[in-house]
């Protein structure tokens, strides 16, 4: 009888692990970093206007504009003004310069003495529903392309904001969409410098 | 028995009755002290409600000895609405006279104008303050802008005014602001509201011209920063080492590209900017007018932000250090007792000497950050927030390069 008992709690035990897995995220990367780049030796980067995929028409603007202070804020690296960048896309004839090519991108990195080039999209940005709740989401995708070569060397993308449990069950707006912004922009960096 | 009883009785009840009036008496006292109590503290609460916050100003040193001659300008408008400029500026030129400046008669001020063909009264151009120093002996040239200007319940104004030197070489020698809405200090029973709009506008002018006055005549040096609240600091900060907090700047605000949905937002933003620098001891700021002169003449056209090349033909044409430039991504002002303005804006500030960023940050803020109890803390104009929040980025400037330089001072030990 004990016997029995003693399959039955294994058999229980090795279920709730099996459900407790399978409840579990699946973890993918979204970080891609070249293993033959030396980070170390890029000290200017110049960032790019970022591509628009939300509604939002200024989302572009305004993820550029945070990212390109949280970045210069880290001390790490230095970026090129936009004014200056502005300048060199229009010298060097850069016709998208959210995706440039890597013959733009050299070219480009020559003219403003960047050492790379950070392009980026945002892929969302704006306030979502579900029943009575709402909140802001983002997600944004950015890449550094290296300005010697044209290659890219470092990708990543964040999502932040979205409704969560308490957002359902309590209602209410969600976080302000800057602060969404920050987070996102912050996680994207963190990515960089890990 | 009875009538003893009755005799007691009244006597008793005699007795009684004198304690009761004299205690009646007391207690009366009583109350009518408490009711005096009361009613000056309810006074006091009213008036203090009423009262206003004072706004930061710089220093002006006319001549004591004589009046000191302004010339006003025709009121910019910055509202991107129709509003009663000429009226306001009649009304800010009585204030200023009341308070003791002598104004420029305004016939005058056109036939000079007029000789010199000057079309542009926003700014101070070389041309206008030389022909005015030595045509009309004037001495100052006051430069007022209207940021908004809301006549439904409850009204809401802001305004700027800039008094600008005379001569050779025009700068600016003070700056100030205020922006009030009719519902800023509603006291008890809302019996602080203004629901008048004029009354609201006189109270505005007035505010500008006591502040001119009060500081026009020397009786306060500048200051170098102050406590801001905490919550109205720049979100994202970069601040380059060499950045001196000893050293005076002279800084050219050039115009912030406005990507927000209100009108003349950038050209607000780089006032708020001005008049908040102003403050601190370490900022000198170029005039504007001849900023913009200086862009006209070298035909810089700015797409994107200003290239280092610009910053460099800009500084080296006005002689400045610093070149100050952003973006506002928003600016809004919203009608109605449930206002919630909302402002959010970058700043760059790029070296002449290095060529590169020396100072950039993030700002944005609602007027309802950190409000949790009876809209206690509320701002409900976009004028009053801008303005906390660029002062906060001169604080950040200063104290952040204060600080650095102590530790290098201490690692050099």
């Amino acid at each position: 009888m004990s016997h029995m008992d003693t399959n039955v709690k294994k058999l229980l035990c090795s279920l709730t692990l099996l459900f407790l897995s399978s409840c579990a995220p699946k973890i993918t990367s979204t970080v891609y970093r070249d293993p033959a780049m030396d980070f170390g030796a890029i000290q200017t980067v110049a960032v790019m206007p970022f591509q628009n995929l939300s509604r939002e028409s200024t989302a572009a603007d305004r993820v550029r504009d945070v990212f390109i202070n949280g970045l210069l804020s880290t001390g790490a690296v230095y970026v090129v003004p936009v004014g200056e960048v502005a300048r060199g896309v229009a010298r060097t004839e850069i016709q998208t310069p959210a995706t440039p090519s890597p013959e733009e991108v050299i070219k480009l990195g020559s003219n403003i003495k960047a050492q790379a080039i950070i392009a980026g999209v945002v892929r969302e940005y704006g306030e979502v529903r579900s029943g009575t709740s709402s909140s802001g989401v983002i997600a944004i995708s950015v890449q550094m392309l290296e300005a010697e070569t044209g290659k890219t060397v470092w990708t990543a993308s964040s999502t932040k904001g979205g409704i969560d449990m308490w957002d359902r069950l309590l209602g209410g707006g969600g976080r302000p969409m800057n602060d969404i912004t920050r987070d996102a922009v912050d996680d994207v960096i963190q990515k960089l410098f890990k | 028995m009875n009538r003893i009883d009755r005799i007691g009785g009244q006597t008793v009840v005699r007795s009684s009755f004198v304690k009761c009036r004299e205690e009646k008496l007391f207690q009366a006292t009583q109350l009518l002290r408490l009711c005096g109590v009361m009613a000056g503290v309810i006074v006091w609460l009213l008036i203090s409600a009423c009262a206003r916050e004072k706004e930061t100003i710089n220093q002006v040193n006319p001549d004591r000895g004589r009046k000191f001659l302004v010339a006003v300008f025709p009121m910019e408008n910055l509202s991107g609405k129709v509003a009663p400029l000429a009226e306001m500026r009649t009304l800010l030129i009585g204030r200023l006279r009341s308070h003791g400046f002598g104004i420029l008669n305004d016939e005058v001020l056109d036939n000079v104008v007029t000789r010199h063909r000057i079309r542009y009264t926003a700014g101070v151009e070389k041309e206008i303050a030389k022909a005015l120093k030595d045509e009309t002996g004037a001495d100052g040239i006051l430069v007022p802008s209207l940021e908004l200007y809301d006549d439904s319940s409850p009204p809401k104004v802001a305004m700027f005014c800039r008094l600008v030197s005379t001569g050779d070489k025009p700068a600016v020698l003070w700056m100030d602001g205020t922006g009030l809405a009719g519902d800023d200090s509603p006291g008890l029973l809302g019996l602080g509201l203004i629901e008048e709009p004029r009354a609201l506008l006189t109270r505005a002018v007035e505010a500008l011209a006591r502040s001119l006055a009060q500081y026009g005549f020397g009786e306060e040096e500048g200051v170098n920063g102050g406590k801001g609240a905490r919550k109205f600091r720049p979100k994202i900060v970069y601040r380059s080492e060499e950045v001196d907090p000893e050293m005076k700047h002279s800084i050219a605000v050039v115009p912030f590209f406005n990507k927000s949905q209100r009108k003349y937002a950038g050209e607000i933003i780089a006032l708020h900017m001005m008049r908040s620098l102003m403050a601190f001891r370490n900022f000198e700021i170029v005039e504007p007018g001849i900023v913009r002169q200086e862009l006209l003449r070298f035909r810089i056209i700015m797409s994107d932000g200003v290239s280092l090349p610009d910053t460099e033909t800009i500084l080296n044409a006005v002689d400045a250090d610093l070149v100050l430039n952003g973006e506002v991504l928003d600016y809004q002002d919203y009608q109605g007792p449930d206002a919630n303005p909302k402002v959010d804006f970058s700043v760059l500030f790029i070296e002449r000497k290095t060529r590169k960023v020396m100072y950039s940050s993030y700002s944005q803020n609602t007027g309802n950050d950190g409000v949790f109890f009876f809209d206690w803390g509320k701002i409900n104009t976009a004028h009053a927030m801008a303005s906390q929040m660029a002062w906060a980025i001169g604080e950040r400037m200063l104290t952040e390069a204060e600080r650095s330089q102590a530790n290098k001072v201490s690692n050099r030990q």
